[in-house]
């Protein structure tokens, strides 16, 4: 029992804190340069990031002459009038069309005396006489045939005067 | 032992200042600059595509200068009631019809057709790929045609009248139908309403707007609808062309000047 150092354990103990300190020191220290490369690295990719967003700006500052001037004017100017001309196309009442359907229903018993259109209101007033109600149902019957007139109406009747009738038929034309 | 005991700590407080302090900030800066980076290449390309569809356009313009030139006849650049009313004036007469009279009224602002027309360009506010208009570049305003009506009110018999309306029909001027009506005089029509005439004179009044588009300067090519599009709509005019006829020559001034003009 003599021959037993019990200091040894001790300085097992010494050693083993040593190492860990400078086990923990290198860890830290090669921990902080990455986190100090990384840094950098983040700053310069900023920087080049900057550059290029400055350059592409100094780009699209550079096309601005080209995005104005006659040449804009004409084409912004064209497509302006064609959106409309195909507007108008598109909404146009076509008179001739509308005569022709007219001659094509009217009984021949019905002398019209007025064809009226009003594109604001989109009304149609169609007058005319006849000599007997009969010819007046007819005639409204045959313009219903047909579109736009499929709703047309009678707005007012008259009596029998001279032997003849005087009426007023109307619809809206959504066209 | 003791410095590196102390060097320890102060390294990983270093390390943790460092990134909360400086990489964390760094990093959300640098993701919003990769995410503008990002928007202007795209602004770039886009802008360098209406750049592209500038010259395209022009381009095209120049190859169809026959329509080009149809469509500044048909829809012109400012007011030009002499001319409706000589093609009105010309146009009656050539049908046989005795004109009663010609009214023209002011010109107005068609602010009804601008809704329209916005509503065909999908979206004024944002550029080709459908990112947002950049910051300095002004929205577009399209322009507001304008337009004034003309009345004429001619006389004559049945089928005259339908001839006019004919050639009105196809006049090679842009107008909408405001009104028109064709029947017995209102007088003959007053005295006995069931008087009807179905061989005799007519009266017909026939009420159009005449509109006209006054060219304005565009700010920027990027803010204008046109310019995401492949191609102008040539189609309309080629249609529009083909309906209407050229009937109406070119109002001829004659001797102009008088050397007493209350004379």
């Amino acid at each position: 029992m003599a021959g037993i150092n019990l200091s040894q354990s001790n300085e097992t103990r010494k050693v083993s804190g040593k190492a860990l300190v400078d086990t923990g020191l290198i860890v830290l220290v090669v921990f902080t340069t990455l986190v100090v490369l990384v840094w950098g690295g983040l700053r310069v990719y900023m920087y080049t990031v900057n550059k290029e967003i400055a350059s592409l700006q100094a780009s699209i500052d550079g096309y601005g002459a080209q995005l104005k001037g006659d040449k804009v004017d004409r084409v912004a100017d064209m497509s302006e009038r064609l959106a409309y001309m195909e507007k108008n196309n598109g909404e146009a009442i076509n008179v001739p069309d509308l005569m022709r359907q007219l001659e094509r229903l009217t009984i021949p018993e019905i002398s019209i005396t007025k064809y009226e259109y009003d594109n604001a209101e989109k009304l149609l007033h169609i007058s005319g006489t006849t000599t007997n109600f009969r010819f007046v149902a007819q005639q409204l019957t045959s313009f219903r045939e047909e579109s736009p007139l499929e709703n047309i109406q009678i707005e007012k009747l008259g009596n029998i005067d001279k032997g003849k009738i005087s009426f007023i038929l109307k619809t809206t034309l959504d066209k | 032992m003791k410095i590196k005991v102390l060097v320890v700590p102060s390294l990983a407080v270093l390390s943790l200042v460092l990134i909360i302090g400086f990489i964390k900030p760094d990093y959300d800066t640098l993701q919003e600059q990769r995410k503008i980076l990002e928007e202007k290449k795209m602004e770039v390309a886009n802008v360098d595509a209406v750049v592209k569809s500038v010259d395209t356009l022009n381009n095209s313009l120049d190859s169809q200068k026959e329509t080009e030139d149809f469509v500044a006849r048909y829809f012109p650049k400012m007011l030009d009631q002499g001319r409706v009313i000589d093609a009105v004036n010309f146009l009656a007469s050539q049908s046989g019809l005795l004109i009663i009279g010609v009214d023209v009224n002011e010109s107005v602002k068609e602010m009804e057709d601008k809704d329209i027309v916005l509503e065909t360009a999908p979206s004024p506010l944002a550029l080709p790929n459908g990112s947002p208009l950049p910051a300095s570049v002004a929205p577009y305003a399209a322009p507001v045609a304008r337009s004034y009506a003309t009345t004429v009110t001619a006389q004559g018999s049945y089928e005259n009248i339908k001839t006019f309306l004919e050639k009105m029909n196809r006049l090679d001027r842009i107008h909408s139908v405001a009104l028109f009506s064709v029947g017995v005089n209102d007088k003959v029509l007053q005295a006995s309403p069931v008087e009807a005439a179905p061989s005799g004179e007519l009266i017909v009044t026939f009420e159009a707007n005449f509109k006209y588009l006054i060219p304005q300067m565009v700010g920027s090519a990027l803010s204008v609808p046109v310019f995401k599009e492949p191609a102008l709509k040539f189609d309309v005019a080629k249609v529009t062309e083909e309906a209407i006829s050229g009937n109406v020559p070119d109002l001829n001034l004659g001797e102009v000047g008088k050397a007493n003009p209350f004379q």
